[in-house]
């Protein structure tokens, strides 16, 4: 850390001009800095204290707070249980800063990302600690809430929200009780956007009156088989490798207007060409359509409609899974999506071979699909399954469409951190 | 590109408007360019333009890297409803946006973070906060207030005092 800025010295040998050498920084009005302040972690803007006396109050009005454990990672105590130091100094600092901040200024956005230790009593204590600092976040109004904890889930306290200012909450690893989605609905009115990655959801029933964007990812419905999900206002869901079972869209299909995008993939043993019917059917208004399945063997009855019109779906993506059997599902789905115009093909990742998802055979295997002028495929450098692909547009008399190659990157691996940590707030 | 997508919305019959800066320099730009600038938006929106927009606290060589970077981002509103069109451009955006940001010193930076804000232009004014954000990361006080050039106006106890007061935060 110390050797980084005098490298760059060194680097720059120019004379410093005397703009240069000018604080211009603290000239900035006490809303700018605070603008900046909020793209530091917390620790960092409470440091600032120390610079001048320009400095040295303004980080108790930042309205957005980054509270990160990794700030407290390197710290090198005397005692034996290194983890245990780390917390104690991470829960101390997000406790005095929360309560020597400036009492009248609001939240506009809390992350914390933190880390739950085993051991009984601690683990209370950690609840206890987290519970409060989102609770007394909500009180300042905060807008955006996310929350990314490690090793142990945190037991959310779900009766402290009550918000009309809340818009966007992501969690990850944290363990949703019964009522969550309820309390939700009735407290917060405004809330539009929920992420929940590595969660648990307790819940059965998964509504929202209010929610435009829903992903969840990784996460187990604990209601095995039996929890499903109705958010008629919702614009974009992606369900992610649920694990125990995959939850039932209820009340989608008439609701969906025109840019539901769904990414789907599942990995959850016993389900089968039945559910997936089902699931495919609460979808068929969507236009963006993402679909990926990972699982045990499907077996496709010929007298089973699995597959509904997809009247509106303007773009497709499929994953390998559609070429199986003789490119089976890729040809369903081509049926019956008339006003398809691209379409990709994200393929294997990897070269060893899968046992194939799909038994079935087609009898009818033309189809046409008018307005479809891009074909993009992701693959693996040298996949010889891109030139059968293209040999099959071509053989059904698509030549005219435009094939998009692109490669899987080399060390492209799923990231640990959710989705929401990187995503953008419009 | 940025000229396709200016011409683009000049065909549409977008007007054009001028803006002139602190030291007399003018900037014709269509208003979809300049409405980028919220600051600009609704002036366009109160029909106070026609006689140029001038902007007494943007220096031209400022104002210059400002137009740029609201021509270069016009596209984007437009191409919104187009994934096709959006996704081709995406990759060069970024590449304008993060030369534009790697290239910026003092006092520039500064003098743009200014003019964004001043402007009213919410991506650029993120985009160059970030910048001075990460400049700050992972450095200790006092090599902020080298990069930076703050003077320290305490004194070495008043100094000892506030580390003391908020060690929960220093912790060394």
């Amino acid at each position: 850390m110390e050797g980084r800025p005098g490298r760059r010295r060194r680097r720059r040998v120019k004379a410093p001009t005397r703009a240069a050498c000018m604080d211009w920084i603290s000239g900035l009005t006490d809303e700018i800095l605070h603008h900046i302040m909020s793209f530091l972690n917390a620790r960092q803007a409470v440091q600032t204290c120390v610079l001048s006396r320009r400095w040295s109050d303004l980080w108790r009005t930042v309205p957005c707070i980054n509270a990160d454990f990794n700030e407290f990672d390197f710290i090198d105590y005397q005692g034996d249980d290194e983890d245990y130091n780390d917390e104690v100094a991470f829960k101390r600092f997000v406790n005095r800063m929360l309560e020597l901040r400036d009492p009248a200024t609001m939240m506009d956005k809390f992350w914390l990302k933190y880390k739950i230790s085993d051991g009984y009593n601690e683990y209370k204590d950690s609840n206890v600690d987290a519970n409060r600092w989102i609770s007394h976040a909500l009180q300042k109004q905060a807008r955006v809430m996310e929350v990314v904890v490690f090793s142990f889930p945190l037991e959310l306290d779900h009766s402290v929200f009550t918000s009309c200012y809340l818009r966007k909450i992501g969690f990850s690893c944290v363990s949703l009780h019964q009522g969550f989605f309820k309390q939700l609905d009735a407290g917060c009115p405004e809330l539009e956007e929920l992420f929940l990655h590595d969660c648990t959801i307790a819940d059965e029933e998964i509504f929202s009156q209010s929610l435009k964007v829903l992903t969840i990812d990784d996460t187990e419905f604990s209601k095995a088989n039996k929890a499903y999900i109705s958010i008629p206002s919702v614009t974009s869901l992606t369900l992610s490798s649920p694990e125990n079972s995959t939850p039932m869209l209820k009340d989608m299909a008439l609701l969906t207007t025109t840019s539901v995008s769904v990414k789907f993939y599942t990995f959850s043993y016993g389900f089968d060409a039945n559910d997936l019917r089902q699931c495919l059917w609460s979808l068929s208004g969507v236009t963006n359509l993402e679909l990926n399945y990972e699982g045990t063997e499907l077996t496709f009855e010929n007298n089973l409609q699995w597959c509904p019109e997809f009247i509106n779906v303007v773009n497709l993506t499929l994953g390998q899974w559609c070429l199986d059997a003789n490119f089976y599902a890729l040809i369903v789905f081509l049926q019956n999506s008339a006003r398809l115009e691209k379409l990709t093909l994200n393929l294997a990742k990897c070269i060893w071979k899968k046992s194939p998802r799909i038994v079935s055979e087609l009898m009818e295997r033309s189809f046409t699909c008018e307005h479809l002028k891009i074909v993009e495929v992701k693959c693996l450098e040298d996949d010889p399954q891109v030139i059968s692909v293209q040999d099959f547009f071509a053989s059904n008399g698509m030549a005219s469409v435009q094939f998009h190659i692109k490669h899987w990157g080399q060390y492209e691996e799923e990231d640990e951190l959710p989705a929401f940590v990187r995503y953008e707030e419009r | 590109m940025a000229a396709a997508a200016a011409e683009a919305t000049t065909d549409g019959g977008g007007k054009m408007i001028i803006l002139i800066s602190a030291d007399g320099k003018r900037f014709e730009v269509t208003e979809a360019v300049a409405s980028q600038s919220q600051l600009i938006s609704n002036m366009i929106e109160d029909d106070c333009t026609e006689n140029g927009v001038r902007l007494p606290n943007v220096d031209g060589d400022i104002l210059t890297m400002v137009v740029d970077y609201c021509n270069m981002h016009a596209g984007d509103a437009a191409a919104a409803g187009d994934t096709m069109k959006a996704s081709s451009t995406e990759e060069e955006l970024k590449k304008f946006d993060a030369e534009l940001v790697q290239a910026l010193e003092n006092p520039v930076l500064f003098k743009l973070i200014l003019a964004a804000n001043f402007l009213n232009i919410k991506s650029l004014l993120d985009m160059t906060c970030q910048r001075v954000a990460d400049m700050m990361s992972g450095k200790t006080p006092e090599q902020m207030r080298e990069t930076f050039s703050i003077e320290n106006d305490f004194t070495p106890e008043e100094e000892a005092a506030i580390r003391q007061e908020n060690a929960w935060a220093f912790d060394d």
